[in-house]
């Protein structure tokens, strides 16, 4: 009997065995040997470049912004003497003497795309709302009693806007912008591109501008545009906000027109079939739903990437395949299966990796993110640090916290910090006034709890036997920050200063509500710092050129000065002075709020060099980015 | 003249943990042909073990059987030894020859499992003993012939509308006819031997006369014999010939019912007869044997009954008392007789 | 009998009923705005344009008119467009359904005939060792988390050794060859060979078995065995996975059943009836055994769609499971909504298919 159950367990194991060998030899070939694969746990459900569920990853593949390949700046009319294009090349200005109201014939009178008067500083483009909605606006967002979200009191707000809104009164700024397409350039079905998918693109933006409002945002300023005999394309923006026009030439993606204008709804669109001018194509049946997006590369690939100076072999195909789980990407790029992993890393699985040598061939790459997670004092009008409250030492106190934070420590505490030295990612707090110094480095802070201490004790708020000053905040951040809001706390302790954690809620519509309650005294957000960016949303610190009712002002400060500056850095296109502009920035907003910036979370990504390489870094994005598609080649 | 069944000093034995525990001490029983015997017991003396034990039904893990001799006569006169009987053997000796049924039908039913199944597979498992018209034992049976021998087995039986009975399930049936069709399946092949473990216990009074009613008649026809196993007096007055009393795993008492129920020698058994009240009676309280039954593990020393026996004397709790025979055709394990008994 | 059957189906249907109703006003407990997932990439301050959507999905419709044309939509499944996919719902979930069938349906067939050959085997014999072995694993196969299994069966048998593949359902660049005509002519022969043994043998246990096999048969027909090899490959490593943990559960579950099964009095009457062992084994038995068996598949038949969300995330498989994950992680309400009706459905409907099947196993059940 027993010989004969091992017998039989002898065979089992015997057919389990060869069945697993049976099964090795079950693999298929692979289909797109030589590819650049690219492991990524979601895959976009759409190639919409309109669409919020696409990739932009994908569009980048696909499509072209108006100043990526299709078309050159050939002229504008404005202010020559400061005006640079992105890329930095100036031209002659042409005469345009015509005043631009002589179209007022062809005024194309879009629901809030209107002409704006001077000095206007309301450019709603689609929001045109009758009293009732107002009403429900103000209502919905608990615009706190009296003031509306921008901190003005209600009704000037409000009949002045409506009133605006009707008139037409000559304007005294308006750009006109010449491009000149390139000329032999195709889409990538052959068709020809031309002006009149320019003017198509832009167009159909506005005409579904309720769909498409991030896109519409940026031509907010757009009056009109027009296909010239020549082939240029020309259009005119209603304002002289350079800032916009950079907006418009990197980010509003050219659509063919001859596809796209049998699109009625733009956001149910799922373009499978993507046409553009963009390197790369897709063919049908390389679109495997939820396994794996295959793009080949065009025959025409140099001019589609203009780069005449490109040496090398180009990558045939980049495929993207779905891989739901962290863990199996990244041991699958440590195999080299796949040779980048989509996702960002987060810090803690990047250091845990980083650290082991079995993964020694992967590369990590580690850019610094826009957006640099900072306290801030409210110092709106309901907010504890607001101008006379706290005995008339709110500028005090404020500057001792500032003081008394470290930075270093707050890293080690609450964060595993890939950055552990300072500059590796990590932005650095000031004190009180620039950001940067003359030659771009910045500023070291220098914790200083004395320093602190002795500034607090020059206020009415004095040590009692257990070491509190009587001081406590309210800090409003989300749950996965309450830790840092504690180590916050314990530094503060060393001043005699208590803080209190208050949890942010998830919603958009919730922290409308309590941002205009005001009910806090400090929070915790995320602001983009950068010489070439507009600092931070420019409507929290109560100016008025918003471009969206979406704005908040959880500070509701409303300063002149302040206010002068950021539209003063708008108007310019002149990156330098931008960059000078904004330090005036932040030293004024300094001084109105003291900030405190703490740490920006770099974008980790991993990618292994070994068989493709011309992977280039660039702030604030992936190892994915614009450079990296035009220098990438096969070693 | 061969008795039917004859077993000699049959002892079954559980294992249970390290110790056993000793179910049956030395059994000696027999069954004449056409013979109805009974033995009588409280619950837990091991009578429903000896009737499993005759059949070998008992689980082979934990029980334990000797015996000096424990055989079967079959229909063909062949006697067999049940104790070196293989398994293959004693299935084809149960049913055929000797058969077995339950207490309670309720549960000695296959629940799912129409009883008209149940019924055939009496005849489609021993088809030896069905005879066919050329007088000859069959070899395998169709489906159609198993059911025909079962309606006509329901009959038998007097289970009234057999065809209807024979789709049902046993759960849609009375307990009297849950019992009938016990005792069909277990007489079909008409055995030799027929032992009954209680069958009327759990059955109402008048449906128990009518049972035993009709394994009286089944007996008749076919000369079977009975082995009773019950501790109901009226059903041994009714029903059996001879009648042993158990107590404990061993025989206390042994003869024919006549004698044993109007002159009993042992005191146990004079404690049943006192024990069943009679119906003209009126008492107050009624006639109870003191203490319990004790655990099969905890037998007393000496003779089992001496710590409930009203005649308990120095002798009984220091040695047990052999099978004695002071009368020609009884049996009692007393130190004592009758007379000197009852005087006390 | 038959009032048995009916009171099952009335009451079903009308659980069902209260399902629907409620899957109607979930929106509207959910949001402020019923018409809210319809909304899906249409900013807040486009009020025009929303206001749109609500008139023409009708929910300016007074309540009943409106469930009304919800009922209506239901019938001809119509459940809207999916937010992610920019597709119908119902072709989204269809397209998903067989891939979370062959790994959901192969498993449970695999283990549960696993299970009760091993259950049998132990509870037949009541061996000490075989005891301890079954239960040890049972002890570990409830103690170990599923993802943990699949991740470290990953490690070993695709990296380390490198014998099956980690990811999807098929090769990259690959999809599932499907002729239809060759499928549909192939099942419905089969279809009918089953009709007419039922009819010629009088034994519905045809329409069982012939029914099944003929769809596998037309499966395999239809698709090119290349295809079916690269599926079954991938498939292996999740399916070792899932049937390991259920087919050790299933075990224990027979083996427990059948030492109950075994010391009851009905099968001390079959073997004084001088039944063969086999016989008593089989027929008596089992018969009995499985029947907790079969209320157990029963209940775990609708986790047959969605069920295993765990093995498919992290397998890359592309089942509903994971499906249900994206629609909830992106805020795809009609998609994940319709994911749940079904889901609801499903269950309703095996348990009343578990119900009205169970009473031919057990006849037992009519009384109660």
């Amino acid at each position: 009997m027993k010989a004969k159950r091992l017998l039989c367990l002898l065979l089992a194991a015997l057919m389990l065995a060869g069945s697993c060998l049976l099964f090795a030899g079950c693999g298929r070939e692979e289909k797109y040997a030589g590819a650049l694969v690219i492991g990524s746990s979601t895959l976009p459900k759409n190639l919409n470049p309109y669409s919020s569920t696409s990739s932009t990853f994908f569009v980048d593949l696909f499509y072209d912004t108006l100043l990526g390949a299709a078309a050159t700046p050939v002229g504008y009319t404005a202010d020559p003497e400061n005006f640079r294009f992105p890329d930095g090349s100036t031209f002659t200005p042409v005469d345009t003497s015509n005043n631009p109201l002589a179209f007022t014939d062809n005024l194309l009178s879009y629901e809030g795309a209107l002409p704006r008067p001077d000095g206007s500083d309301y450019g709603y483009v689609y929001f045109d709302p009758t009293e009732e909605q107002w009403e429900e606006q103000c209502e919905r967002e608990s615009i706190r009693e009296g003031f509306d979200e921008v901190g003005l009191p209600i009704e000037e707000t409000h009949e002045e806007f409506l009133a605006r809104a009707e008139e037409t009164v000559p304007r005294e700024n308006w750009m006109e912008f010449r491009f000149a397409v390139r000329p032999g350039y195709t889409w990538n079905d052959g068709t020809p591109f031309t002006a009149e998918d320019i003017k198509f693109t832009f167009d159909y933006i506005i005409r579904h501008k309720a769909e498409l409002s991030s896109q519409a945002y940026f031509l907010t300023d757009y009056y009109q545009s027009s296909v010239e005999e020549d082939g240029d394309f020309v259009f005119i923006l209603a304002s002289n906000n350079y800032s916009a026009m950079k907006s418009i030439c990197n980010s509003i993606v050219i659509l063919p027109q001859h596809i796209w204008q049998t699109v009625r709804k733009p956001q149910e669109e799922k373009n499978l079939n993507p046409v553009g001018t963009g390197p790369y194509y897709l063919k049908a049946e390389d679109y495997i739903a939820d396994s794996s997006i295959t793009v080949t590369i065009r025959d025409d690939y140099n001019e589609a990437l203009l780069r005449e100076d490109f040496a090398g072999e180009p990558v045939a195909n980049i495929s993207v395949q779905l891989m739901s789980n962290l863990d199996v990407l990244i041991q699958s790029l440590q195999q080299g299966d796949i040779h980048m992993i989509m996702d960002t890393i987060d810090t803690t699985k990047a250091y845990q990796v980083m650290n082991n040598s079995a993964y020694s061939n992967i590369d990590m790459s580690s850019t610094r993110n826009d957006f640099v997670t900072t306290l801030l004092f409210n110092v709106g009008p309901y907010g504890a640090f607001r101008e006379g409250e706290l005995n008339g030492y709110s500028q005090q106190i404020r500057e001792a916290i500032s003081l008394c934070i470290d930075q270093q420590s707050l890293i080690s505490e609450v964060l595993f910090g890939m950055g552990t030295t300072v500059g590796d990612g990590l932005v650095q707090s000031y004190m009180a006034h620039a950001l940067v110094d003359e030659n771009g480095n910045y500023v070291e802070h220098h914790t200083d709890v004395a320093a602190a201490n002795a500034l607090l004790d020059t206020t009415t708020y004095l040590k009692d036997a257990d070491g509190y000053r009587g001081l406590t905040f309210t800090v409003l951040a989300s749950p996965e920050q309450e830790t840092l809001v504690r180590a916050i706390g314990n530094q503060l302790a060393a001043i005699g200063i208590r803080l209190e954690y208050e949890m942010a809620t998830s919603t958009y519509a919730e922290d409308i509500k309590q941002y205009n309650h005001a009910d806090f005294d400090m929070i915790l957000n995320s602001v983009t710092f950068g010489a070439d960016k507009l600092l931070m949303f420019s409507a929290r610190y109560g100016t008025y050129n918003t471009g969206s009712p979406r704005v908040f002002n959880y500070s509701g400060v409303i300063d002149e000065e302040l206010n002068e500056l950021m539209l003063q850095m708008e108007r310019t296109a002149n990156t330098q002075q931008q960059y000078e502009l904004s330090r005036e920035v932040q030293a004024r907003i300094a001084e109105l709020a003291v900030e405190i910036p703490l740490f920006s979370q770099n974008m980790i990504t991993f990618y292994s060099d070994s068989v493709f390489s011309g992977w280039i870094e660039t702030e604030g994005s992936s190892i994915w980015n614009g450079y990296t598609l035009r220098y990438l080649k096969v070693n | 003249m061969q008795p039917v069944l004859d077993i000699h000093g049959l002892k079954v034995l559980f294992r249970v943990g390290n110790t056993y525990i000793r179910a049956v001490e030395g059994v000696d029983i027999t069954v004449g042909e056409g013979e109805s015997v009974a033995i009588v017991g409280e619950s837990g003396c091991g009578k429903s073990v000896t009737g499993l034990a005759c059949m070998k039904l008992l689980a082979q893990q934990n029980a334990v059987y000797t015996a000096k001799k424990m055989t079967l006569q079959t229909k063909d006169g062949h006697v067999h030894d049940l104790l070196s009987e293989s398994e293959n053997g004693m299935l084809a000796l149960r049913a055929e020859q000797i058969a077995m049924i339950f207490q309670d039908p309720s549960t000695f039913l296959n629940p799912v499992m129409t009883v008209g199944e149940q019924m055939d597979e009496v005849f489609l498992y021993h088809p030896g003993a069905v005879t066919q018209e050329d007088g000859k034992a069959a070899h395998k049976l169709s489906r159609d012939e198993a059911k025909r021998l079962s309606l006509e087995q329901f009959r038998r039986v007097g289970i009234p509308d057999p065809e209807m009975r024979y789709k049902q399930f046993p759960h849609e049936l009375s307990g009297g006819l849950k019992q009938r069709i016990l005792i069909a399946m277990a007489t079909a092949c008409k055995p030799r031997l027929l032992i009954a473990d209680e069958p009327t216990t759990a059955l109402d009074v008048t449906i128990q006369a009518q049972i035993l009613d009709l394994i009286t008649t089944l007996r008749r026809e076919s000369g079977m014999s009975l082995l009773m196993i019950t501790h109901d007096l009226g059903v041994v007055r009714a029903v059996a010939e001879r009648c042993y009393v158990m107590y404990c795993g061993k025989i206390v008492e042994h003869g024919y019912v006549r004698d044993i129920l109007e002159h009993p020698l042992h005191p146990y058994t004079k404690a049943l007869i006192d024990t069943v009240p009679g119906l003209d009676d009126r008492v107050e309280r009624f006639v109870q044997i003191p203490h319990n039954v004790p655990h099969p593990s905890q037998k007393p020393s000496g003779c089992f009954f001496s710590n409930r026996c009203a005649f308990c004397t120095g002798i009984c709790q220091s040695a047990m008392p052999p099978l004695r025979e002071p009368v020609p055709g009884r049996q009692t394990r007393c130190w004592f007789d009758k007379e000197e008994l009852w005087e006390k | 009998m038959k009032r048995y059957y009916a009171q099952k189906l009335i009451s079903a249907v009308f659980v069902l009923f209260i399902i629907i109703t409620l899957n109607f006003f979930l929106p509207r407990m959910m949001f402020d705005d019923p018409a809210q997932p319809y909304y899906a990439g249409v900013p807040e301050d486009a009020y025009a344009l929303r206001q749109e959507i609500r008139e023409a999905n009708g929910f300016n419709d007074p309540l009943i008119v409106q469930y009304g044309a919800y009922l209506g939509r239901l019938f001809t499944l119509n459940f809207g467009t999916s937010y992610i996919y920019k597709e119908p719902v119902f072709q989204v979930m269809f397209s998903r359904i067989p891939w979370s069938l062959v790994i959901t349906l192969t498993s449970m067939v695999v283990s549960v005939i696993v299970g009760i050959l091993i259950g049998a085997y132990v509870g037949k014999r009541r061996e000490m060792t075989a005891d301890k072995v079954l239960l040890g694993f049972s002890t570990v196969t409830t103690a170990i988390p599923s993802f943990w299994l699949a991740l470290v069966s990953i490690m070993l048998l695709a990296f380390i050794i490198p014998i099956f593949p980690y990811r999807g359902a098929m090769t990259p660049g690959y999809t599932l060859g499907f002729h239809t005509i060759p499928f549909l002519v192939v099942f419905l022969l089969f279809i009918a060979a089953a009709i007419a043994l039922r009819i010629i043998l009088r034994k519905s246990i045809f329409l069982f078995t012939v029914i099944p096999a003929g769809l596998l048969v037309a499966l395999l027909v239809a698709v090119p065995p290349a295809d079916v090899l690269d599926v079954l490959y991938h498939a292996a490593l999740p399916l070792i996975v899932v049937i390991f943990g259920s087919c050790i559960s299933y075990s224990l579950l027979v083996r427990n059943s059948m030492i109950a099964v075994t010391s009851e009095d009905y099968i001390l009457t079959a073997r004084a009836k001088g039944l063969p062992p086999r016989v008593v084994l089989y027929k008596h038995t089992f018969r009995n055994a499985l029947l907790p068996l079969i209320t157990n598949v029963g209940m775990s038949l609708s986790g047959l769609i969605g069920g295993s969300v765990l093995i498919e995330k992290i397998f890359s498989w592309p089942g509903m499971g994971q499906l249900l994950l994206e629609a909830t992680n992106n805020g795809d309400y009609l998609l994940s909504q319709a994911i749940l009706l079904l889901f609801a459905i499903l269950t309703i409907t095996f348990n009343l298919i578990t119900d009205l099947v169970y009473h031919k196993f057990d006849p037992r059940v009519t009384r109660a």
